[in-house]
C-alpha cells in the first residue's frame, strides 16, 4: 500500500515545486514592491474596490496579510480543488481507478492513502511558499529604510496557518469527487461554493448589514488582517476548519464506499429501480 | 465433482433504470478455462466488474472461492488477477514502477523471475514511461500485472485486444499454463480460434441475460461455414435449397451460403456454373452460439 502512497506523492513533485516557487514569486513581487510605493499605496487604502477584495493598503503588515496571506492561498485553493476532485472521480473518468479498486484493498484504505499523500503535497507547497516568502521578506527588511513590523518567522507561521483552510477545501472537494457523478459537476459545485464563499467574505467586510454572511464563508475562518502576525493562530477557527475537513472526509469515505466505479451515477441511481 | 470457483445466483445490475445484467446464474469450476461471449453492451464487462466488486449488484449474489464478492471482496481479490477491458495506465509512471505498485497492493508474493519471464515472453521492455507505449504494449503490461502473482483465478476482459498474432499465441500459451497448474481462467473474447484453443466451456450473454453455457466441443459441432461463391454464370435461386445449407443472400454474381453439412454436394452443384472466386469469411463463436441458440429456441429447426 505504501507504493500507492508513494505514487500519489512522487507523481506530483513538479506541481509541488511549480506551485511552491510560483506562489513565492508572486509573493516576492508584492513584498518587494510595497516599500518603494508605500505612500502611493497608503493613499489608495480607502478605495472601496480594495476594501471589497479585503486588501489593506494602509500598512505593510496589513498589505502582506491581505495579499500574501489571503489572495495567494485563494489561488492555491484552486489547485487544491482540482487535486481533490481529480483523485477519485477524476481518476475514475481517466480509467485508472478501476485497476486500483480491483486490488485487495478496502475502499476506505484507497481514499485514506490518497488523502494523506495529497495533504502532504499541499503542505509541502505551503512550506516552500512560506519559506520562500519569509526569505524574500528578510531580504527586503534588510534593504529598505521603512519600518517593517513583520518578521520572516511571523510571515512563515501565518502562511502555515492557511493550511487548515486548505484542509477544509480539500475535504469538501474530495467529498464532491466521491459523491457527484462526474468531475465536471463536482468542479462546478465546488467552484460556485468557493466563489460564493469569497464574495460573502468580502461583502461582510464591506457592508455592516451583511456581516452575518461572514460566518458562512470559509475564508472568514483565517485571519488575513495585520493582527495575524502578532496574534498567531486562532485555535477556535482552526479547529472549526479541521472539523469541516474531517466531517467531509468521512462523507467522502461513505460516498465512495457505495460508488459504482466506472459508471458515474448520482447516489439515488445507485439503488436501482427494477420497474 | 470439481469445486465452483465462481458462482453467481440471479446476479442483477441495473444502472438506474437501465439494464446491465439480469438474473445471471453462472458457475465456473476449478481448473477450467471459461469463455464469456456476447455482443457489445450485452453485459460481459458488467458481470466481470460485479465479480471484482468494482460495481455493486442491485440484487442477487456473486461468490468467488465460496465467499461473497461484496462481503469478502478484499480476501477474494488477493487471489485474483484482473485485466479490465479498457485498460488505462498512469502516463508518467514507468511500467516497472507500476508493476511494483500493483505487486505490493496484491499482497501476494510476486516471483520477480516469473515477472521477468512474462515480460520477456511478451517482448515487453518495462523500463519506459507508460505514455511511450503503444496500445499493444500497454495491453502487455496489463497481462503481466494480472498473471505475475500466479493467482488462483484470472478474470481477463478481451486479453488479446490490440496484440499482434504472435503475442496472442503467447497469451494463449500462458492461459494453457494456468490451466495446467489447476488454476482457473474466466475470460471474454470474440475470437473463435482463441476460444476453441483454450476454453473448456463457453457462456454467452445477450441483452444482459446468460442465454446458455455449453462445452466448446458441443458448440463447435453445431458449427457452420460461411461460403461466398462468385460464379461465371449464376445458378438458379433454388439451386442450394436442401437440408444443411442456407442461402443467406446473393448479388449480381455471388451467392452467400451457410453450410452445416454436405459441403461436397454444394461444390458438386456449384462447379458446373463456373467458379470465379471462393471466399470463406470468418464465423465468430458468438455467431455459432447464437445460431445454435436460435435453432434451439425454434425447436431445433
Amino acid at each position: 500500500m505504501f507504493n500507492l502512497f508513494k505514487h500519489e506523492l512522487t507523481s506530483r513533485w513538479v506541481a509541488i515545486l511549480g506551485w511552491g516557487i510560483g506562489l513565492t514569486l508572486f509573493a516576492s513581487m508584492y513584498i518587494g514592491v510595497y516599500p518603494d510605493m508605500a505612500d502611493e499605496m497608503g493613499s489608495l487604502a480607502d478605495l472601496s474596490i480594495y476594501q471589497a477584495m479585503g486588501i489593506d493598503l494602509a500598512s505593510f503588515a496589513g498589505f502582506i496579510a491581505s495579499v500574501v496571506v489571503q489572495i495567494l492561498p485563494i489561488i492555491l485553493g484552486i489547485y487544491v480543488i482540482l487535486l481533490a476532485t481529480g483523485t477519485l472521480v477524476g481518476e475514475e473518468e481517466a480509467g485508472t481507478l478501476e485497476l486500483i479498486v480491483a486490488m485487495p484493498l478496502k475502499r476506505w484504505q484507497i481514499v485514506s492513502m490518497k488523502t494523506v499523500a495529497l495533504l502532504i503535497v499541499i503542505l509541502l507547497i505551503i512550506i516552500i511558499f512560506g519559506a520562500g516568502s519569509a526569505f524574500v521578506l528578510d531580504a527586503v527588511t534588510r534593504s529598505t529604510t521603512i519600518a517593517i513590523d513583520v518578521t520572516p518567522m511571523q510571515l512563515f507561521i501565518a502562511l502555515l496557518g492557511t493550511y487548515p483552510l486548505m484542509l477544509a477545501i480539500f475535504g469538501i472537494s474530495l467529498f464532491l469527487g466521491a459523491f457527484m457523478p462526474t468531475r465536471r459537476s463536482a468542479l462546478v459545485v465546488m467552484f460556485s461554493f468557493y466563489l460564493a464563499s469569497y464574495v460573502a467574505n468580502s461583502l461582510a467586510g464591506l457592508i455592516e448589514s451583511m456581516e452575518w454572511l461572514d460566518r458562512l464563508s470559509l475564508f472568514s475562518y483565517i485571519d488575513t488582517s495585520a493582527s495575524v502576525f502578532a496574534d498567531g493562530l486562532n485555535i477556535g477557527n482552526t479547529s472549526f476548519l479541521v472539523i469541516i475537513a474531517v466531517v467531509f472526509f468521512a462523507l467522502a469515505l461513505w460516498s465512495f464506499e457505495g460508488r459504482n466505479i466506472t459508471v458515474g451515477q448520482w447516489f439515488w441511481q445507485r439503488k436501482a429501480s427494477l420497474n | 465433482m470439481a469445486q465452483n470457483i465462481i458462482e453467481t445466483n440471479k446476479l442483477t445490475v441495473y444502472y438506474g433504470k437501465h439494464r446491465g445484467i439480469e438474473n445471471v446464474d453462472l458457475s465456473v469450476e476449478q481448473g477450467e478455462v471459461f469463455g464469456f461471449l456476447g455482443p457489445n453492451g450485452a453485459g460481459k464487462t458488467t458481470t466481470q466488474r460485479a465479480l471484482m466488486d468494482v460495481i455493486h449488484p442491485t440484487s442477487g449474489t456473486a461468490k468467488i472461492f465460496g465467499k461473497d464478492c461484496q462481503i469478502d471482496g478484499v480476501e477474494i481479490r488477493k487471489n485474483i488477477g484482473y485485466l479490465p477491458g479498457e485498460l488505462h495506465l498512469y502516463p508518467n509512471m514507468k511500467a516497472s514502477d507500476f508493476l511494483d505498485m500493483l505487486a505490493s497492493l496484491q499482497e501476494k508474493h510476486v516471483d520477480n523471475r516469473y515477472r521477468q519471464e512474462l515480460c520477456s515472453r511478451l517482448d515487453l521492455d518495462p523500463t519506459r514511461k507508460m505514455k511511450e507505449y503503444s496500445r499493444g504494449n500497454k495491453q502487455k503490461i496489463g497481462i503481466v500485472a494480472s498473471f505475475m502473482s500466479k493467482p488462483d483465478l484470472l478474470i481477463l476482459d478481451e486479453p488479446t485486444g490490440g496484440l499482434d498474432p504472435l503475442v496472442q499465441q503467447t497469451v494463449m500459451e500462458l492461459v494453457r499454463e494456468v490451466k495446467a497448474d489447476g488454476r482457473t481462467v474466466f475470460f471474454s473474447s470474440h475470437i473463435l480460434p482463441e476460444v476453441q484453443a483454450v476454453c473448456d466451456r463457453v457462456g454467452i450473454i445477450r441483452d444482459g441475460q446468460l442465454i446458455q453455457t455449453s462445452p466448446v466441443e458441443a458448440l463447435t459441432k453445431q458449427s457452420f461455414k460461411r461460403i461466398h461463391i462468385t460464379f461465371q454464370t449464376m445458378p438458379p435461386a433454388d439451386a442450394f435449397t436442401f437440408d444443411g445449407v442456407t442461402e443467406t443472400g446473393r448479388d449480381q454474381d455471388t451467392v452467400m451460403l451457410e453450410v452445416r453439412n454436405d459441403l461436397a454436394k454444394v461444390m458438386e452443384i456449384a462447379v458446373p456454373y463456373g467458379i470465379n472466386d471462393l471466399d470463406t469469411p470468418h464465423v465468430t463463436l458468438e455467431e455459432i452460439f447464437l445460431s445454435f441458440y436460435d435453432r434451439s429456441s425454434n425447436g431445433g429447426k
